[in-house]
């Protein structure tokens, strides 16, 4: 079965954008042997008090996992706690996230594209990014996620949601 | 230990791309990405890291597209030295995370346990996304049904519809 999508947008559209502040990111190292920075993170069912915001992992070269993690409330001010001060993960806080998805995200060319050029051009420095399905995520840093939104509205739009009947526009 | 979640997809197959640092850093990831776009090359996959992983940004295609994004990266200014590519690669995406790092922390723990070794990972709004291998994929699948519950009903792990933008 196949669906052709077909989008004629002048700009973007999007669901809308959301910034998290006040968060911490945590970049660990995972080994091929089960070793590393493993057992800091948290295991199991709901954890109480902290939600992960964004987790993003790659490949490094000595054939380990760097993987990051963004994440609020308890989770974080564990792992700010229990991270070695030396040669551990590295943590930064507070930082903040800028998240938006848009219909067929996924599945369109163009879009990954649009949101890193202008931020490129507006020299907005991303700490983490992470595409997949129909969001985009993007970690930067304290006080950056409003003008990463800017930023990003120069690509992307969020059309008004209609008025129900009888309320006024104004 | 079993974790609840509502579902799992497979994607079709993908090449992963993986691009290292350069020096200087230019042209970069985003010099690729507007190239692939230029030649209505989607990406399905990707993830930009600062320091410490060994590539600047991993993203992936459909394998079908492998070729062409090549091509893209060759013509600027020999940016496909730096690549690596590692095809067939599947993403397999389990849904809703539900904002919980304890579902992160039991899958890392889970895969490490067995040895799978995972290519990438990125979250989105509801999924957890892991590229692995095409031909892991059996074991990763067995791997995960030892740690999540799914529903009686789950919808089929690999959707019959294609999405094909014009």
């Amino acid at each position: 079965m196949e669906t052709v999508a077909v989008y004629w947008e002048p700009i973007i559209r999007t669901y809308g954008f959301e910034v998290r502040k006040g968060l911490t990111m945590v970049q660990l190292a995972l080994h091929p042997d089960g070793g590393g920075d493993l057992d800091l993170l948290p295991q199991g069912h709901d954890v109480v008090g902290g939600s992960l915001i964004m987790a993003t992992a790659q490949r490094s070269s000595d054939s380990s996992l760097a993987v990051w993690v963004v994440v609020d409330g308890v989770v974080a001010q564990d792992l700010r706690d229990r991270a070695p001060d030396d040669n551990g993960p590295t943590v930064t806080y507070p930082v903040e996230v800028v998240c938006f998805h848009g219909p067929h995200f996924g599945d369109r060319y163009g879009i990954a594209s649009a949101a890193l050029s202008v931020l490129a051009q507006d020299k907005v420095e991303v700490l983490l990014t992470g595409c997949t399905s129909a969001s985009i995520f993007l970690t930067v840093g304290h006080r950056e996620g409003q003008r990463t939104v800017k930023s990003l509205q120069r690509a992307f739009t969020t059309p008004e949601r209609p008025k129900p009947a009888g309320e006024s526009s104004t | 230990m079993t974790i609840r979640a509502g579902g799992i997809k497979v994607s079709p197959p993908l090449a992963q791309l993986d691009l290292a640092r350069g020096s200087p850093p230019e042209p970069g990831i985003t010099s690729l990405i507007a190239g692939l776009a230029n030649e209505r090359i989607n990406i399905t996959f990707l993830t930009r890291s600062g320091p410490g992983a060994a590539a600047e940004a991993s993203l992936c295609v459909a394998e079908t597209d492998r070729t062409r994004a090549l091509s893209v990266a060759r013509r600027l200014g020999d940016l496909d030295s730096r690549l690596s590519v590692i095809a067939p690669v599947v993403a397999v995406s389990i849904y809703p995370h539900g904002a919980n790092a304890g579902l992160l922390g039991a899958l890392l723990r889970t895969l490490a346990h067995k040895k799978l070794q995972l290519l990438g990972l990125a979250t989105s709004l509801s999924a957890l996304t892991i590229t692995v291998e095409a031909s892991h994929l059996a074991k990763i699948l067995t791997a995960l049904d030892d740690l999540l519950v799914l529903p009686p009903n789950h919808a089929p792990l690999r959707w019959e519809l294609l999405v094909k933008q014009e």
